[in-house]
């Protein structure tokens, strides 16, 4: 029989505190009382995706092709390992523990489904005992049961890509060795991973908060139902006829992880792309979300096989401190195979942010635009988010996991120019960029986060 | 020749390696090439010694170093405009280079004086400083240096300041290389040149070390090798 994971909405929204909500809820509770060396404790499951450590946990990976089938693996395993735990709390109803699948939490409807359950929000369980659902550091508007923002957890963008890997990513990531954020020069994250995945994290999170941080993500129990989510975004995708990579160094990368025995096991994403046949588990819904439908049909024109060359990029870095700000700089024609692209009209344009370092996420989830006005509507001039999601690894030589240089973020911006130039608001040898905070932030949770500057080291634009 | 092209798009530290290839060649050239070779060679050691050290160091440099930089050298290359593509890989090498050169000009004259301020044999000083390295290989900061070797820095496009930070960041990068790599070159700087079997020796554990993505799981092999080699030269 294979497992249902299903929207935690369905399952709240029919009843509060449902069973395996709160199966779920006491069986972190049991996990949160083991030690942190032991592998099943919440702090060492936690502690996989990052610690400050040289061991072998913070094995996570992102901004890379790996990131989807990292996580699907590393959710399996946490997956058993609650399920485990559940045999220790009597209150659990057998046939609750025997059924019990993660839950996602398909923020992609929109209105309240973008908003946590009050499972999540109340700071005691039905029965009085401590809620080990809530967390106190989140954002507090999201812990005040507000929806995350529409920019937060849009789709659309994810949906255009066609293809699994790209000069931007494209669906899942770059080709690269493992990468824990930026071991390997070529990473850039996929367009999944950058949206909904970093711009959620920094949603629930917030300046401080758990989810906006690399160690403590695993910490927040929304961690592994958004992460549910993603991984169901990924079959969503694949439903579409969107094809996974056949390369050998994708399919047979092994990563280790602990089963509920604590027995040390190896997943790769050859063993883990049929999440039924693979791991026994199916979703309760994979249909494309309605916003994301046009952008899963649209046509695309294969990519030329010439690399995309810079055509024009900043002579300074850029600082974002949480206000919009915007940089121009000057554009030349392509000089080297794209030439004949822009000949014929037939090329790519990508926009890319590179060498962005800091010390800490700021929990601020920044929309890109292309030559916004001071009066214009955004949407049209909008290509993307970055959230910073892990930067404060990113000059961290600690270890060999990160490995010290700056993240960086390509975004296909071919249909966006087009769409200016219809608007005759594209000039061709010039270009303004214009980040912006997605929203307000709040007081700050933490001292640390207070300014937490971001420092952008080059916008530059691609041709192709 | 299309395909060559094809793979110069994509790859413009291509010919970084092979001048890295020539300057192989150039090494090997007197001990392969025959008694002519080797005449000129050993000529030009004795009429202008210290032209011939600082070419032969600077060879070596290129030869050694050039292929741990590669991975470097393309991203360079490829966040250029497609016309300053080759100079910027050329002048970051080149500011690289130069950084090793410094090095090397005062690495080769205590290399010359120790085994005689030291009362012992070159060869035990060799074996001194191969243990110096091996043990270097087993401390933090030689991993922090290696991983610092994977920082990129973005350039200003075009014009002089393009220039400027290209061979700034060519220099700096040369800087954390030199923090890796410091007791393998000194190594050599006391070798010299003629000890070809040990450049290639630790060609290939600068080379693994710097583009390994996990380097620091190479650091018991390597110190094992050079622990070994340590006991060839003092066995020799």
């Amino acid at each position: 029989m294979a497992f249902m994971r299903a929207d935690i909405w369905t399952l709240e929204g029919n009843q509060e505190w449902h069973p395996v909500t709160e199966a779920y809820a006491r069986a972190v509770a049991v996990m949160k009382t083991r030690p942190a060396s032991d592998v099943t404790s919440w702090r060492f499951q936690a502690a996989i995706h990052a610690s400050s450590g040289g061991d072998w946990r913070q094995q996570c990976q992102h901004n890379c092709w790996f990131f989807l089938s990292w996580h699907r693996a590393y959710l399996f395993w946490f997956e058993q390992i609650v399920r485990a735990a559940m045999k220790e709390v009597d209150e659990i109803d057998p046939e609750v523990r025997e059924a019990w699948a993660l839950p996602y939490w398909n923020y992609s409807r929109g209105g309240t489904y973008a908003s946590l359950p009050r499972a999540f929000l109340t700071e005691q369980l039905p029965d009085g005992a401590e809620n080990p659902l809530y967390v106190r550091e989140r954002r507090q508007r999201i812990n005040n049961g507000d929806a995350l923002t529409k920019e937060a957890i849009a789709t659309t963008e994810a949906f255009k890509a066609h293809t699994f890997t790209g000069f931007d990513g494209g669906f899942g990531g770059a080709a690269t060795g493992k990468n824990h954020l930026d071991q390997d020069p070529a990473g850039v994250a996929g367009r999944l991973e950058r949206t909904p995945h970093g711009s959620v994290h920094n949603g629930v999170g917030g300046p401080g908060g758990f989810m906006s941080l690399f160690e403590t993500a695993g910490l927040d129990p929304v961690f592994w139902m958004h992460h549910a989510n993603i991984d169901r975004l990924w079959a969503v995708w694949i439903t579409q006829g969107f094809a996974n990579p056949t390369d050998d160094r994708w399919l047979t990368t092994e990563f280790e992880f602990h089963d509920e025995q604590k027995q040390l096991q190896r997943s790769r994403a050859a063993g883990v792309l049929d999440t039924a046949s693979n791991l026994g588990y199916t979703y309760e819904d994979l249909t494309v979300p309605p916003a994301a439908e046009e952008a899963a049909a649209m046509s695309r024109a294969p990519r030329p096989d010439h690399p995309p060359e810079l055509v024009g990029a900043t002579d300074e870095p850029l600082d974002l401190t949480g206000r919009r700000t915007s940089v121009t700089f000057g554009v030349e024609s392509s000089r080297g195979p794209a030439a004949a692209s822009e000949r014929a009209g037939s090329e790519r344009l990508y926009l890319s942010l590179d060498g962005i370092e800091g010390d800490r996420n700021p929990g601020t989830t920044y929309g890109v635009y292309l030559n916004l006005g001071d009066d214009d509507e955004p949407e049209p001039h909008y290509v993307g988010n970055v959230s910073f999601f892990g930067i404060e690894k990113s000059r961290d030589v600690r270890s060999d996991h990160p490995a010290g240089h700056g993240l960086r973020y390509v975004f296909d911006i071919t249909d966006t120019v087009a769409a200016l130039r219809g608007r005759d608001r594209w000039n061709p040898g010039r270009v303004e960029v214009t980040l912006a905070p997605l929203e307000e932030d709040e007081p700050v949770a933490t001292a640390e986060a207070v300014g937490a500057p971001i420092r952008v080291g080059s916008v530059g634009l691609y041709v192709q | 020749m299309t395909a060559l092209r094809r793979v110069r798009w994509h790859h413009p530290e291509l010919e970084a390696a092979v001048v890295a290839g020539g300057a192989w060649l150039l090494l090997l050239a007197p001990v392969v090439g025959g008694e002519t070779v080797s005449a000129v060679h050993d000529r030009a050691h004795a009429s202008v010694p210290l032209l011939a050290g600082a070419l032969a160091w600077l060879l070596m440099v290129i030869a050694m170093m050039i292929p741990t930089t590669l991975a470097a050298a393309r991203y360079v290359g490829l966040t250029a405009l497609w016309r300053r593509r080759r100079v910027t890989v050329v002048e970051f090498l080149a500011a690289y280079v130069a950084a090793w050169g410094a090095f090397g000009a005062i690495a080769l004259p205590v290399a010359a004086i120790a085994p005689r301020a030291l009362a012992t044999s070159e060869e035990s000083v060799l074996a001194g400083v191969l243990a110096v390295a091996a043990a270097w290989e087993l401390t933090p900061w030689k991993w922090r240096s290696v991983r610092s070797c994977h920082r990129h820095e973005p350039l200003p496009p075009a014009g002089r300041r393009a220039h400027a930070a290209c061979i700034a960041s060519g220099i700096r990068y040369g800087a954390r290389c030199m923090g890796a790599c410091w007791p393998a070159m000194a190594a050599m700087a006391v070798a010299g040149h003629a000890q070809l079997g040990l450049m290639a020796l630790l060609t290939v554990v600068l080379t693994a070390e710097k583009l390994a993505l996990q380097p620091a799981r190479l650091a018991r092999p390597a110190a094992g090798m050079l622990v070994g080699t340590v006991l060839v030269t003092l066995a020799a």
